[in-house]
């Protein structure tokens, strides 16, 4: 592009691109393999810092010349840990459910021997005609990857990676740009809040762009406190630069000075990862004083939180970096015109700010051809429960739930049946398998009696009582309720001990209108989203699985076997194997004996816990450990 | 702050520890931390209560028992809070990283560490106390060696995440929030990890375990135990 002004940092810009760019090239160019291990805290917790010391060792061992690194999350999290190698002449093969000693012989059979190991292999990362690839695989036509793009093929801790993949062109274009033209393409491109509310995001900066008082505050929101939620933390880890150039972009359009990402304590590798990320782009004049010799400074400081849900809530999260206790507070005044310090501020997600580099750098209107006419984009669901291919999927808004759960997450493990689906965290509600058909978007959802929120998605199969599942998110809401408004601080703890109640046989057929006329009360009488919302998977689940409260309070019965005050364990005699031991060996507190004269195993149900050990360790070919509901339908033993 | 105290005078009274000025304040504060349930000795120290129940009262007479210890124990966090302050930089808005780099120290925040802040701050200890209660991080008793956290999230429960907590508790004999009495584990719940692909899991010492039944419950407990019994070898 030719411009009659010298256009500002274009020059330091194309210095920096073009180094990181050769050294990029480099690592794929040589002729020197080059493996990577996926690390991020799925990783680490099925043991990938194992396999990436084994893969060190025997790199050493055998002198072989390669380049290593550490990646993130690719959002395969049901095969970690996640090996990847490439050699040159073959596709990037990623091998699945690796472990030290599988990972040796990887390393050793393809670059040694020239073999792939097929048996081993889950899948190539580009387009060949040896092995499928990803893209290649059934789920892939319904997946668009925009965010998590680089998520699990880049070095997080190394910035020019990220750089050699396009990073930062966006922040340089937009240095070249007004503040206001900024504000106006996102404002064009409609693109709306991912953290779950979805309000427009371009607004919320034109509003705070025009706002008095300085200096202007920018919050990142990483304080991913839905239980079930993990997109966040797995960009974090991942590709921490993404969300820091949508946060400089963010700052220069809206004006602002400083600004925060506000991340989970419980979160210890995303802080981690998230503070080395601010640390190279500083070295690099991306942040700090005159970002790439412009006018325009922007400073980032990483908050940990503390570990309080209600922190999620932007009021609340304003007073946490203040230093006091997250309570909410009411609005207006807006944030964008009274927020961090009493000056305007911005506050957008994780996700929201990752998605405006790509804007800036495609577009407007590329962005408004993806997804529906009201809600444009991409949403990223965390796949969790029930679900055999569990991770991080990105598909494009207006995608079915159907589509989600039986395409890309593979259906329902063990063959089991679909129950329902938990979107949305203690916000959100429980959908029933007729709910399946409906778009994801943040209209359609809500119109159910659910809401996107943060994108946390958990499946439930038959074994998954509902009345158990609402009294779960209660007991979460009730515990982190800040205390502030009344209605939400004791009358959630109303409604869960009704839950409890009808959980452990005790309810009574009055107490479902109670629940529901309670629901209603807090959802009126709370001030933030905490309270407002928290009655929702009370309210779903009366509303799609009444059935199951109904037989959990006429007949103490747990249809799905879950509630343990309900439920008892059994062996049935004529499938017990009885010369098998597996379930005596395994019982955590002793509970099963050997009947003398029978020879078959009986539960002494005095000292049964409940703890389901029994019936995973029994043989599948016998099965003969069964529960049941209610408790007193055990035979007597003779 | 006094510089010219001398160790053996600061349990003579309470004021020990304070300078005049700020004496009742320090007071009527110990007080109300005491009413929350912790353990505070006989001067409002939250420092091991062994030493105060078995050794406090000899003490008195003989200033080179537990008691002595006690004191040293307590000169050393204020001096490690005074560094913390002096490097995260005493400002009000800094309260929270604050007491995150006390509790990284420390392993809990102790009721003088918090007072010092308070002090610094130039804010009342209610102010730090509130946030120290508020926040589920922060814990006012001290840690056991090896540190539980079963994970509560909603992909756990439904795999099981309070069927692994009832095993550890029953297994460490303690209750969620406590620490068994020979400081070797302390048991705690976190809302979610993040690891929900992974349910259910706990995380020991910071390693997250995947999918941690009851029975890998034992199997990590056996392993501490071997690893003891292997040190006490050595």
């Amino acid at each position: 592009m030719k411009e009659s002004v010298q256009p500002v940092g274009t020059f330091i810009f194309d210095e920096i691109r073009k180094r990181a760019g050769a050294h990029w090239e480099n690592l794929w160019n040589d002729q020197k393999p080059v493996i990577w291990v996926g690390t991020a805290t799925c990783g680490r917790a099925a043991g990938a810092l194992d396999v990436l010391q084994a893969v060190k060792e025997v790199v050493k061992k055998r002198n072989i010349a390669c380049a290593i690194f550490e990646v993130g999350c690719l959002g395969h999290c049901y095969a970690e840990p996640l090996l990847t190698i490439r050699k040159p002449g073959y596709p990037s093969i990623c091998y699945g459910h690796v472990t030290p000693v599988l990972a040796e012989n990887l390393v050793t059979n393809l670059i040694l021997n020239d073999d792939p190991s097929l048996e081993f292999v889950l899948g190539a990362l580009e387009g060949n005609d040896l092995i499928p690839s990803f893209s290649d695989f059934p789920r892939a036509q319904y997946e668009k990857r925009v965010i998590l793009k680089n998520c699990g093929q880049i070095n997080p801790d190394d910035i020019e990676h990220y750089i050699g993949k396009g990073g930062y062109e966006s922040l340089a274009k937009v240095l070249r740009m007004k503040p206001e033209e900024v504000v106006e393409e996102i404002k064009k491109s409609k693109l709306r809040g991912l953290g779950g509310a979805g309000f427009p995001a371009g607004e919320k900066w034109e509003v705070c762009r025009q706002s008095e008082g300085e200096p202007k505050y920018l919050i990142c929101n990483g304080d991913e406190g839905d239980p079930g939620a993990f997109m966040d933390r797995a960009i974090l880890e991942s590709d921490p630069h993404s969300v820091i150039e949508g946060m400089v972009i963010a700052g220069y359009a809206v004006g602002a000075r400083h600004g925060y990402i506000y991340v989970r304590a419980e979160y210890p590798l995303a802080v981690q990862k998230v503070q080395n990320a601010i640390h190279q782009a500083e070295e690099l004049h991306f942040t700090g004083e005159n970002i790439l010799r412009s006018d325009f400074s922007f400073d980032i400081t990483l908050f940990q939180g503390s570990g309080a849900f209600v922190c999620g809530e932007a009021t609340a999260l304003i007073a946490s970096i203040e230093g006091k206790p997250g309570i909410p507070r009411h609005r207006p005044p807006r944030l964008a015109a009274k927020g961090l310090f009493g000056k305007p501020t911005v506050l957008n997600n994780v996700k929201t700010l990752a998605y405006v580099s790509h804007i800036i750098k495609n577009g407007a209107d590329w962005f408004r051809q993806i997804g529906t006419q009201k809600s444009n984009g991409t949403a990223v669901f965390a796949l969790a429960g029930k679900v055999v291919n569990t991770g991080l999927v990105e598909v494009p808004m207006g995608t079915t739930l159907r589509q989600l759960i039986f395409q890309v997450g593979g259906g329902i493990t063990k063959g089991k049946r679909f129950k329902a689906v938990q979107i949305g965290g203690p916000s959100g509600g429980c959908l029933p398998e007729e709910a399946l058909d409906i778009p994801i978007d943040f209209d359609s959802l809500q119109e159910r009696g659910a809401m996107m929120g943060s994108g946390g998605m958990v499946v439930l199969d038959e074994d998954d009582c509902m009345v158990e599942v609402a009294r779960y998110f209660l007991d979460f809401t009730q515990k982190e309720s800040c205390g502030k408004c009344t209605l939400c601080r004791l009358g959630t703890k109303q409604m869960l001990d009704i839950l409890e109640d009808i959980t452990k046989g005790r309810g009574k057929m009055e107490d479902l209108e109670i629940l529901e006329e309670l629901a209603e009360d807090i959802k009126m009488g709370s001030l933030c989203g905490l309270g407002r919302t928290a009655p929702n998977p009370v309210l779903t689940t009366l509303r799609y699985f009444r059935e199951e409260y109904e037989a959990h309070i006429k007949e103490g019965r747990c249809p799905a076997l879950m509630c343990q005050s309900l439920i008892t364990y059994y062996i049935l005699p004529e499938k017990c194997a009885r010369g098998c031991d597996a379930c005596v060996g395994t019982c955590t507190v002793e509970a099963i004996s050997t009947d003398p004269k029978r020879r078959i195993k009986v539960i002494d149900q005095e000292k049964c816990v409940k703890c389901n050990t029994c019936m995973v360790a029994c043989p599948p070919q016998y099965n003969a450990v069964i529960k049941l509901s209610p408790p007193d339908r055990v035979p007597k033993s003779k | 702050m006094n510089a010219s105290r001398v160790p053996y005078e600061a349990h003579t009274s309470v004021v020990g520890y304070a300078s005049e000025g700020s004496a009742r304040r320090s007071l009527w504060s110990r007080n109300a931390l005491q009413g929350a349930g912790n353990d505070f000795g006989p001067w409002g120290y939250t420092i091991n209560t062994n030493y105060i129940i078995n050794s406090g009262q000899a003490s008195r007479d003989n200033p080179s028992s537990g008691c002595w210890k006690m004191v040293s124990e307590e000169i050393e966090i204020q001096e490690k809070t005074r560094n913390i302050l002096e490097e995260v930089g005493s400002r009000r808005e800094n309260l929270i990283p604050i007491l995150q780099q006390i509790q990284e120290a420390f392993g809990y925040l102790p009721s003088n560490a918090m007072w010092e802040v308070a002090q610094s701050l130039n804010i009342p200890e209610i102010d730090v106390y509130s946030v120290a209660t508020f926040y589920n991080q922060f814990r006012l008793t001290p840690p056991g060696k090896h540190s539980i956290r079963v994970c509560m999230g909603t992909a756990c429960h439904v795999k099981g995440g309070h069927i692994t907590l009832a095993a550890w508790q029953r297994r460490l004999k303690i209750e969620s929030g406590e620490t068994t009495p020979d400081r070797e584990f302390d048991l705690d719940t976190v809302a979610c990890v993040g690891c929900c692909a992974m349910a259910p899991v706990t995380v020991v010492d910071k390693k997250v375990e995947a999918k941690a039944d009851p029975t890998r419950v034992d199997g990590i407990l056996l392993q501490f135990q071997l690893q003891k019994e292997e040190k006490a070898n050595h």
